[in-house]
């Protein structure tokens, strides 16, 4: 289980997460959502190591990230927002890059990492640099990578972005599969209908602060709405009708 | 229109890509501080070739001063060109449009003929900047030159011929790089172009560098044009002295047979330069896929780290291109010293060498690549692996460093010294790993990880510190090698004491490396120092 507890972040002045703590049990596909500048990425920084928190604790398994950060970090997986990747460099390369810094055996390494290229459909530009990919081809390197050390928790830092819709449908099946061995995922993204289809519970930040949590899969064949009115209400946002009717105004005539 | 893309494409040009905004900030203060040192380094020439020309002008016989006058003439023209040309290798990555630019600008509603005639306009403004300032800086010594009772022009005429063929010989040069960067992007595959043009960006970087010799050796060529050697028919700022004499007068059989190859030259590049730029008009959509690059090959494992820096010293041209360029100028400065009796040739070569490569290394490794892909190594740091992972660092700056000048040296110290080589040798490579271990002082960074920020000395302060080191070095380790090689028993002292200076900083960089964090944040030191009195 991986507990957050109170965990907070100033950046000077800028109170970017305030307190924020939640649970996410094995089992669990956790939704992350917040509008732009609401501390996510700072609390995704926070658990997967790479931002110190200004207070608060981690917790996996009742383990302290503090106390332990390499086991702690060894024992999750993570996909950044953005597809940074070192991309003078080959996927197979990349990969096993990733698998020796993790520290695993070479030959077990190799054979993951040709099987997950194959998987990932990969396999085939394995000796193209990865300046040639396409976004999509670039975040399925990334969860090939993330995957590569067997992780207890997985960090996927909006997924979905860049996949055409056969990745997206394999990306989808293998989170349900992988929660369902009692893993944890906790899922960061803009997405309400990617959340409702994937996520089992639903946490909302707003302004560094956690808003709502919300049971998701009861809802999931059903209103499809209802998560989104909840994030319109607890997130203050505004009524985007007439913002968009001036949009179209300032179009037409300025 | 033309103004806002032209202004687009010129700040591009100035954009490395690896830089902070910080960095870039930075950058600029460097920029403005090696201009400023080439302006100084005008001046000091200046007032160095005044002393010549005092004695030469005051000489009866005219012979003398215009054999000078040619030679010098031809080093007023190398310098700028070597100029023009150094600064078009920088941008060669940028000589055309990119995809960028096409996913960008193509689907707005400007046309390919304007994009290209804007790129063409800034990559113009930004030549004629560094081209205009190199000529104004070697002017005064062009000036200078032709102030004498014996010169052939006026010094107005000597002056303006000057700025004529002078702009010439820098367009001949910034068109030699782009027809060779033209000839290669339109012939070789897509797939293996991004590779090629890299490898000739830093095989063009390294051929300037091992130049630089032998333009501040143009000087001594004066019995050479004099004489005229059909050797000079192979350099090109001797084809500019032929062109001058062409066009405003003067010219014999030899010099206007140098001016008629130097025309035929710039016919041939202008031509070439034209035509790739037309055919790359024509074929806009090949840089689409400029990036595609093939490695077939699996690499047998060395380290982790190692084959992350080997790759990207393979394939990234900015970090090759450093490596190359650097080490380089240290070759090219060894060669000229072969020119000399083979004692002074290998008491200052291996320091030459040694120095060059040692900062060629260093710096190239220090530059980011991909900056914010950094995080995977950020997230698998631990104290277990740190240690193994920075010596990587070490192999690879020993095997730069120490090996290469080693491998390079051996024969000629051997020639010198026949088996007592081995003690010179021996010294060479204790100063070598000093140097290493100088060079890596506070070090505590992944190859290519970590953010990096220039100008954290000023660029006078730099070169003072460098040529200082350089001329003492020469001096001093030449010197303990020649003695070594003289004397066993100086030989096994100066190893020793050397030895354990060595083994000392090794012990204070491996503490350090197991004490702290990987660095991946450069920082510029601070302006306020503490005192660290508080407890």
């Amino acid at each position: 289980m991986l507990e957050v507890r109170g965990l907070t972040k100033r950046y000077g002045g800028l109170l970017a997460v305030d307190k924020v703590s939640f649970t996410l049990n094995r089992g669990d596909v956790l939704g992350y959502l917040g509008p732009n500048g609401s501390g996510k990425s700072t609390t995704v920084n926070m658990i997967v190591g790479l931002l110190q928190p200004g207070s608060g604790t981690i917790l996996l398994d009742g383990k302290s990230q503090s106390d332990d950060p390499i086991a702690y970090k060894q024992r999750v997986g993570y996909v950044p927002e953005e597809p940074y990747l070192y991309t003078h460099l080959t996927a197979l390369e990349y990969l096993t890059l990733v698998g020796r810094l993790r520290g695993m055996p070479q030959a077990p390494l190799d054979r993951k990492v040709t099987e997950l290229l194959r998987l990932f459909l990969l396999y085939d530009a394995r000796y193209s640099t990865m300046a040639a990919f396409s976004k999509g081809m670039r975040q399925r390197v990334l969860l090939a990578a993330a995957l590569l050390h067997n992780p207890d928790l997985l960090v996927l830092d909006e997924p979905f972005s860049g996949l055409d819709v056969n990745a997206s449908l394999l990306f989808r099946s293998l989170i349900g599969m992988f929660a369902a061995q009692g893993r944890m995922i906790l899922f960061s993204t803009h997405r309400f209908d990617m959340v409702e289809k994937v996520c089992t519970r639903a946490a909302i930040l707003s302004k560094g602060r956690l808003v709502a949590e919300h049971v998701v899969s009861a809802d999931r064949h059903g209103d499809s709405a209802s998560l989104e009115d909840l994030f319109v209400r607890v997130t203050d946002q505004q009524d985007f009708a007439p913002v968009a009717r001036e949009i179209l105004d300032v179009m037409q005539h300025a | 229109m033309t103004k806002i893309l032209t202004r687009h494409f010129f700040d591009a040009l100035f954009d490395l890509g690896f830089l902070s905004r910080e960095g870039a900030d930075a950058f600029i203060r460097v920029v403005i501080g090696i201009v400023s040192v080439i302006f100084g380094f005008g001046m000091l020439l200046t007032r160095l070739y005044m002393i010549k020309y005092a004695a030469l002008t005051g000489a009866p016989d005219p012979g003398p001063y215009l054999r000078a006058l040619a030679a010098d003439t031809t080093l007023a023209f190398a310098l700028p060109m070597w100029i023009a040309a150094f600064v078009t290798v920088l941008i060669s990555h940028s000589l055309v449009p990119d995809d960028t630019d096409f996913r960008v600008l193509m689907p707005l509603p400007i046309t390919q003929a304007f994009i290209f005639r804007t790129k063409l306009l800034a990559l113009t403004i930004f030549c004629g900047i560094f081209i205009g300032a190199s000529l104004v800086a070697v002017t005064p010594l062009a000036a200078m030159i032709s102030m004498s009772r014996h010169a052939p022009y006026l010094p107005p005429v000597s002056i303006a011929a000057f700025w004529i063929i002078g702009a010439g010989a820098c367009v001949f040069g910034v068109l030699a790089v782009v027809s060779v960067n033209g000839v290669l992007m339109t012939c070789i595959p897509r797939s293996r172009g991004h590779g090629v043009t890299a490898a000739m960006r830093s095989a063009m970087m390294g051929g300037l560098m091992l130049s630089v010799p032998f333009v501040f050796g143009l000087p001594a060529e004066a019995d050479a044009i004099a004489s005229h050697s059909r050797v000079m028919y192979f350099v090109p700022p001797a084809w500019f002295l032929g062109i001058e004499r062409l066009v405003f007068g003067g010219a014999d059989v030899y010099t206007a047979r140098l001016g008629r190859i130097g025309l035929a030259a710039f016919a041939v590049v202008g031509a070439v330069s034209a035509l790739s730029y037309l055919l790359l008009y024509r074929r806009f959509d090949r840089v689409i896929l400029r990036s595609v690059q093939v490695a077939r090959w699996r690499s047998a494992w060395r380290g982790t780290i190692t084959d992350f820096t080997l790759a990207t010293l393979r394939r990234s041209p900015l970090h090759q291109g450093v490596l190359v360029g650097l080490s380089a100028l240290g070759l090219a400065l060894g060669i000229n010293r072969l020119r000399f009796p083979l004692t002074y040739a290998v008491m200052g070569t291996p320091w030459l060498l040694m120095f060059a490569i040692g900062l060629a290394t260093r710096a190239s490794i220090a530059l980011p690549i991909d900056q914010r892909a950094n995080w995977i190594f950020r997230m698998t740091e631990s104290d277990a692996t740190r240690v193994d992972q920075l010596r990587a660092v070490t192999r690879l700056m020993h095997q730069s460093t120490v090996l290469v000048p080693l491998i390079l040296m051996a024969p000629l110290e051997w020639a010198l010294f026949g088996p007592r080589a081995v003690l010179a040798l021996a010294t060479n490579a204790v100063c070598a790993l000093l140097w290493v271990e100088v060079l890596l002082r506070g070090w505590r960074r992944i190859p290519f990880t970590c953010s990096y920020m220039p100008g954290k000395q000023t660029v006078a302060q730099t070169t003072v510190v460098g040529i200082g080191a350089l001329v003492l070095g020469v001096t001093i380790i030449g010197a303990l090698a020649v003695s070594s090689a003289r004397s066993p028993v100086a030989g096994l002292v100066f190893v020793t004491v050397l030895g354990a200076i060595t083994l000392a900083l090794r012990r204070a960089r491996l503490a350090l490396w197991r004490e702290n964090p990987l660095e991946f944040d450069d920082h510029m030191p601070s302006a306020v120092e503490s005192l660290g009195l508080s407890s």
